[in-house]
């Protein structure tokens, strides 16, 4: 059942959570919800899970309500499993118990062998099927967070609901637990909602990626969309750390600076081609060193990063980024012309 | 080689002065407990165990006991999370009525209730209207309800934090596991709170224990003996080997109280898992109008009943020409209260109480602070002993304390008698509040902060002026106000060892009570708890700022200074949080 979320705002005394979000969830996708701290994004979630009332508008199962204003089915009885960012694991119960713990609730109706079953399942689909007689406190990070996840889809709940899952762990451990939520995705074909400030999550396991900012959506589109075709300044910026040139737009041509460059075959969304503007990724500019067209400017900053190396360019009174091969070494304080490679990738849009 | 004879020397001082203060009137009170006409026996146990009174006074002390736990429990229990969960408003009044008891002394709780519930009262004559018969104060039941009372702020503040210590994820987790409140209630948070819970009982229960006030004022004229007031019975009878009676007495009452303060040190160790987590103080269930209106008023009225109430009744009763009649203007006067202002003794136990009370806080600042340091910074295997010695003479029952402390300060010359040993048994008894309070204050302190000072070429005496006692004095003080008040408004010591000129407020209010001058009685505690709510209400306005508020004021202009990108632009920055 795909869920309908119409008009939703939430407020907090003064403060606007959420300012006006519609949006339609299809059955058994997987929606990344991106954004920093404070745009409101746990709020949808916490609305979307029951947790909280909205202050206007409503969520609907398809024809179902769920949500309003003074309507709310309990959380209890939405068909849901969560996945949180502290594990929230109950210090009293194995990891067997924890994942017994949703089928033994007045909403399961498995018969006693149906429930061995799944959760003989759901620890050996999370690897655990030798710490059963653990408690919370004897498991490691990633181990804890798997029995989260156990948790979270033993009873077959048709929406999965993920709060961070991924940032209370270390690096390494983030990347191979982004595989098993994948995998979990794949073989449940439950609903995955996922809220996460990290875009390199969402690129990587998302079917769609929900920008917000300030309780309002800022772009809603596949991560390859989202990464190339950026509709806004924020989405340009937060996702794909696009360098946004100042300029004019003559049809699908943009002239940087004062005819400094002219990028051909450009494209852009609507609200850049009228403040004058276009989003160019840290990996599409090249820095060359002979004169000609081309943003002059000066080395700031050096980071090499091993695959690649990052550059601070200051030109006018702009800094831009620029990822370039391991090979192209200058030193700082060198002066350059920025120049945008030709445009042979990204995904052409009507705009 | 002199300097290692000198730090031996002074450690080995040290250890004696720990000794023969802390160890060797405990010491006294055993030897006392086992010497007999015919020398060193266990002859004191069995006459005791042999006769009735024993053997009730043992079992009422049992059955006040566990009868009051379970009324502080549950109804402490039930207001901390009605407190810390739900969504009723009002909270700062409930929790300041739960408080109550802790604030006003439980001699005057027990004599408010005493007033409320007077045979002719108003509330018995309504009572018997409806032919329900009168109810008793001076009974069983009555003590283990007053007691209960008393001890519910105990069980109150250490299960409301831990209730809010519990990660409100851990909850919701098992709401979207398909439970409903009730079931989360049931099965994750009351087994998280349930070593807070357990805990907070245990307390209470050594608190029953300890308590003299309540079975002395309610038990002793109507005849029912726990063993805190057979033992002042017994000590003060001056019958033949009355005093290693009550000094075996007192062995065995000691025995149940340390072994339940043992227990309860393992319960804190046990609770240790969430002791860092951060409070969370929002409001986690919401009820419905209707029942948080219910559920507000509701224990508002069974809280104001428990108290606030009997105060006011015990208030009034103290403008009555006669106790125990209607107040009428014909019947009001304010005699009671001039001789409360007027009468010498009165004046002297006042002056007797704030003087111990100012000394004992002064003493205990300075070795209590002195020990906290040796403890955290130089982590003195000697302030440790200390620590626990005082933590001894602390778990002791205050009357078997007082005991002990004459049998030991006897020996002294000039020490008995005069207001020199309630100061002695004073702070024998509170240092190791101000010890813990201390060391709470030093644990703030961070090492790198005193060592930043000597980095930038500050002096011991310095650094201690400039970052170690701004520091610290809010907590320092805070400890130390509270053995203030306690050891103004003190009973159980000073009612065994003050004599004639040292009188304190406590005894005064006893001696009134026990002497059938309710009305000068209730005058007093009606003054006393003027003093008490006075004092609190100074202390509250002259406290500055909590770190937290200042931090959070700090952060609400940051956060609008430097980041308005994260809020609604049209949103004035003093509110975005």
């Amino acid at each position: 059942m795909s869920l309908k979320i119409e008009h939703l705002t939430k407020k907090f005394g003064d403060f606007t959570a959420l300012n006006d979000v519609s949006l339609e969830i299809r059955d058994g996708e997987f929606l990344a919800i991106l954004g920093p701290s404070g745009c409101g994004k746990t709020t949808l979630l916490r609305i979307i899970g029951g947790f909280e009332a909205p202050t206007e508008g409503t969520v609907k199962s398809g024809d179902e309500l769920l949500s309003s204003s003074d309507f709310n089915v309990p959380v209890e009885k939405r068909n849901l499993g969560m996945v949180f960012q502290s594990f929230a694991l109950w210090p009293h119960m194995t990891v067997r118990e924890h994942v017994e713990f949703p089928l033994d609730s007045k909403r399961c109706t498995m018969t006693p062998a149906e429930k061995k079953e799944a959760a003989d399942k759901a620890i050996e689909a999370v690897g655990l099927s030798t710490m059963e007689k653990r408690y919370p406190g004897e498991l490691s990070g990633g181990q804890k967070q798997r029995v989260a996840l156990a948790r979270a889809i033993v009873a077959k709940p048709s929406i999965l609901l993920m709060d961070e899952p991924l940032s209370a762990l270390d690096a390494e451990l983030k990347i191979s637990m982004r595989r098993e939520i994948q995998n979990i995705h794949k073989m449940t074909g439950a609903t995955i909602i996922y809220v996460t400030h990290d875009q390199s999550e969402a690129l990587s396991m998302a079917d769609r990626i929900l920008i917000m900012k300030n309780g309002k959506i800022e772009q809603l589109d596949t991560p390859q969309q989202v990464y190339c075709n950026p509709q806004t300044e924020f989405a340009a910026t937060f996702v794909s750390k696009c360098n946004l040139v100042r300029g004019k737009w003559e049809e699908n041509r943009f002239i940087a600076g004062d005819n400094l460059d002219v990028y051909e075959n450009a494209s852009a969304s609507r609200e850049f081609i009228l403040k004058g503007l276009c989003p160019v990724r840290p990996e599409e500019f090249e820095i060359r060193q002979e004169e000609g067209r081309g943003l002059p400017g000066t080395i700031m900053n050096r980071q090499y990063n091993g695959r690649e190396i990052h550059y601070t360019v200051k030109s006018g009174n702009n800094l831009y980024t620029v990822y370039t091969g391991q090979d192209q070494v200058y030193p700082e304080g060198e002066m350059i012309y920025l120049r945008k490679k030709a445009n042979d990738y990204g995904v052409k849009t009507a705009s | 080689m002199t300097e290692k004879i000198l730090s031996i020397t002074r450690k080995a001082v040290f250890f004696l002065i720990v000794c023969f203060v802390f160890v060797l009137p405990i010491i006294s009170l055993l030897q006392m407990s086992f010497t007999t006409d015919g020398g060193f026996s266990f002859g004191n146990y069995a006459e005791l165990l042999q006769e009735d009174r024993t053997i009730e006074a043992i079992k009422n002390t049992l059955i006040i006991s566990i009868g009051s736990t379970l009324i502080a429990t549950i109804a402490g229990s039930f207001f901390a999370y009605l407190v810390a969960y739900t969504n009723i408003k009002r909270k700062w009044l409930l929790e300041l009525l739960v408080l109550a008891p802790y604030i006003i002394p439980s001699y005057i709780i027990t004599l408010s209730w005493s007033s409320f519930l007077m045979r002719r009262g108003t509330v018995n004559t309504i009572l018997q209207q409806f032919g329900i018969p009168a109810i008793d104060i001076y009974t069983l039941p009555g003590i283990v309800l007053v007691m209960g009372i008393c001890n519910i702020p105990v069980v109150y503040l250490l299960t409301v934090n831990m209730f809010r210590k519990i990660p409100r994820d851990m909850e919701w987790a098992a709401r979207a596991a398909g439970r409903t409140q009730w079931e989360v209630i049931r099965k994750i948070t009351l087994v998280q709170a349930m070593p807070a819970i357990a805990g907070g009982s245990i307390l209470a229960f050594l608190a029953a224990i300890d308590n003299f006030s309540v079975p002395a004022f309610l038990g002793i004229s109507s005849g029912i003996p726990v063993l805190s007031t057979y033992i002042y019975e017994k000590a003060i009878s001056f019958g033949p080997a009355s005093f290693n009676l009550a000094a075996a007495l007192s062995v065995i009452l000691s025995i149940i109280a340390i072994g339940g303060t043992i227990l309860q040190g393992k319960m804190i160790k046990k609770n240790s898992g969430l002791e860092s987590v951060k409070e969370d103080r929002a409001v986690r269930v919401y009820l419905s109008t209707g029942k948080r209106r219910l559920a507000e008023w509701g224990s508002l009225a069974v809280l104001a009943s428990f108290t606030v109430i009997p105060v006011v009744s015990m208030i009034l009763s103290a403008f009555c020409k006669s106790y125990g009649t209607k107040l009428r203007p014909e019947n009001f006067t304010l005699r009671n209260f001039q001789f409360v202002f007027t009468n010498d003794g009165v004046r002297s136990a006042v002056i007797n109480s704030l003087l111990l009370a100012a000394v004992t806080c002064v003493i205990c600042i300075i070795i209590g602070t002195a020990i906290a340091y040796m403890k955290v910074r130089r982590n003195s295997a000697a302030a440790r002993m200390m620590e626990s010695a005082a933590s001894l003479t602390y778990a002791l029952p205050g009357i078997v304390l007082a005991l002990a402390m004459i049998f030991h300060w006897t020996k002294v010359p000039g020490i008995y008698g005069t207001i020199k040993i309630l100061i002695i048994a004073y702070a024998t008894r509170y240092l190791v509040l101000q010890i813990k309070g201390s060391t709470t204050a030093m644990l703030s302190v961070e090492p790198a902060l005193e060592e930043a000072g000597q980095v930038c070429g500050a002096g011991k005496a310095v650094i201690w002026k400039r970052i170690m006692i701004p520091m610290m004095t809010k907590q320092v003080l805070s400890s130390s106000f509270l053995i203030f008040v306690a050891a103004m408004t003190e009973l159980t010591l000073s009612s065994m060892l003050a004599s004639a000129g040292t009188k304190t407020i406590g005894l005064t209010i006893f001696n009134l009570q026990q002497g059938g001058d309710y009305s000068s009685s209730a005058a007093m505690s009606a003054v006393i708890v003027f003093i008490v709510f006075a004092a609190y209400a100074l202390s509250a306005c002259l406290k500055p700022k909590t770190d937290e508020e200042m931090a959070k004021a700090a952060k609400a202009k940051n956060k609008g200074e430097t980041d308005p990108s994260m809020f609604p632009k049209d949103a004035p920055s003093g509110q975005a949080a």
